[in-house]
């Protein structure tokens, strides 16, 4: 079943649907030469460490919408975002990503262990870039990778290298991430009408949007 | 009340004390958090997955909890805590149940019914 609308939940994807998290951003990262395919191994390590956040049909379980928060380094990497065709232009990628940011802060406090939130985006591809913008990351740099050591699937400019742009999630975005939950989402997607639901556990959506009002106002007080 | 029913009422009253004092310190402070979680943890005798399970996180994710890092905002704490309390109210009431129980019939309990009761009162 496809193109049908929702509704559809957002959520945080078990280890124990790993293998169809997998199967989906397979079915999109294999014929897109601008997204880093992730290995089913990888795939299953995002859900186990809960690094992993999906969208469904509440009909089918069917899923639409994928992306992953990783922490590497000292950075939780916001990347993986895929979205079925047929739901493309409702706004569900962009939700998805403010569910998945709003999840990590509230539960792994990055900005206190001086850990910082990142996207990268490949150079040629333009999709992301304004989705990213809204929610609120800002563009501070570009990332050049050889050749050898990126997939071999992935676009490579005339050097032969894979050059991508960097996106930081500011300390100033929270506020507005925290007000997007409180008083923008009315429960649907952007066509008003498909139902969005987020399926949150402990404490539910309240809790996540509480927690964005404290990291707020936390990184208000520090500056 | 036999010995046995007797320490199950001791353990009993030492997981209310802790479940009093846990609702009594400042879960704003990292520290005392970690620590109201790790105790929290020996006592319900859980494993980072079970807790993990049961509150819908990462095993990960509660281990870094247990160990100081990445410890969440306060909002996402409370419902934590509130599962905490609950996990130690259903382990208060059963052991004082099996206690009864022993008081009730200590001279007729098995040692094989008497180890199963331990078990449940346990888990």
């Amino acid at each position: 079943m496809s193109g049908a609308p929702g509704p559809f939940i957002f959520f945080q994807i078990p280890s124990t649907l790993a293998k169809q998290a997998f199967a989906f951003h397979q079915s999109i990262s294999s014929s897109n030469e601008h997204i880093w395919p992730r290995t089913e191994e990888q795939v299953e390590q995002f859900s186990k460490d809960g690094e992993l956040f999906g969208v469904r049909r509440a009909s089918t379980g069917e899923f639409v919408g994928l992306c992953y928060a990783t922490l590497d380094g000292n950075e939780w990497e916001l990347g993986g975002l895929t979205v079925e065709e047929s739901t493309r232009r409702s706004g569900l990628g962009e939700v998805l990503v403010r569910f998945a940011l709003a999840c990590t802060i509230a539960y792994q406090r990055p900005w206190a262990y001086a850990q910082e939130l990142v996207a990268h985006v490949h150079e040629a591809n333009d999709k992301p870039r304004n989705l990213l913008t809204r929610v609120g990351f800002e563009h501070v740099g570009k990332v050049e990778l050889p050749g050898d050591k990126a997939p071999a699937s992935m676009k490579r400019n005339a050097e032969g290298k894979v050059v991508g742009d960097i996106f930081r999630f500011p300390r100033n975005g929270v506020a507005e991430l925290s007000s997007w939950f409180a008083k923008d989402f009315k429960g649907t997607l952007a066509d008003g009408t498909t139902e969005a639901i987020f399926e949150v556990r402990p404490g539910g959506l309240d809790s996540i949007i509480e927690a964005l009002r404290e990291a707020a106002e936390d990184l208000r007080q520090k500056g | 009340m036999s010995e046995y029913g007797s320490a199950l009422r001791e353990h009993a009253g030492l997981l209310r004390k802790f479940q009093i004092e846990a609702l009594s310190v400042d879960m704003k402070i990292d520290g005392e958090f970690q620590r109201i979680l790790g105790e929290a943890q020996a006592l319900l005798e859980m494993s980072d997955q079970e807790i993990a399970d049961a509150l819908s996180v990462s095993r990960p994710t509660v281990n870094r909890w247990v160990n100081g890092k990445n410890l969440p905002y306060y909002a996402m704490r409370k419902p934590i805590l509130s599962w905490i309390g609950d996990q130690l109210t259903v382990k208060v009431k059963r052991l004082e149940a099996s206690a009864r129980q022993f008081a009730a019939s200590p001279s007729t309990t098995s040692v094989g019914s008497r180890i199963d009761t331990v078990a449940a009162a346990s888990h």
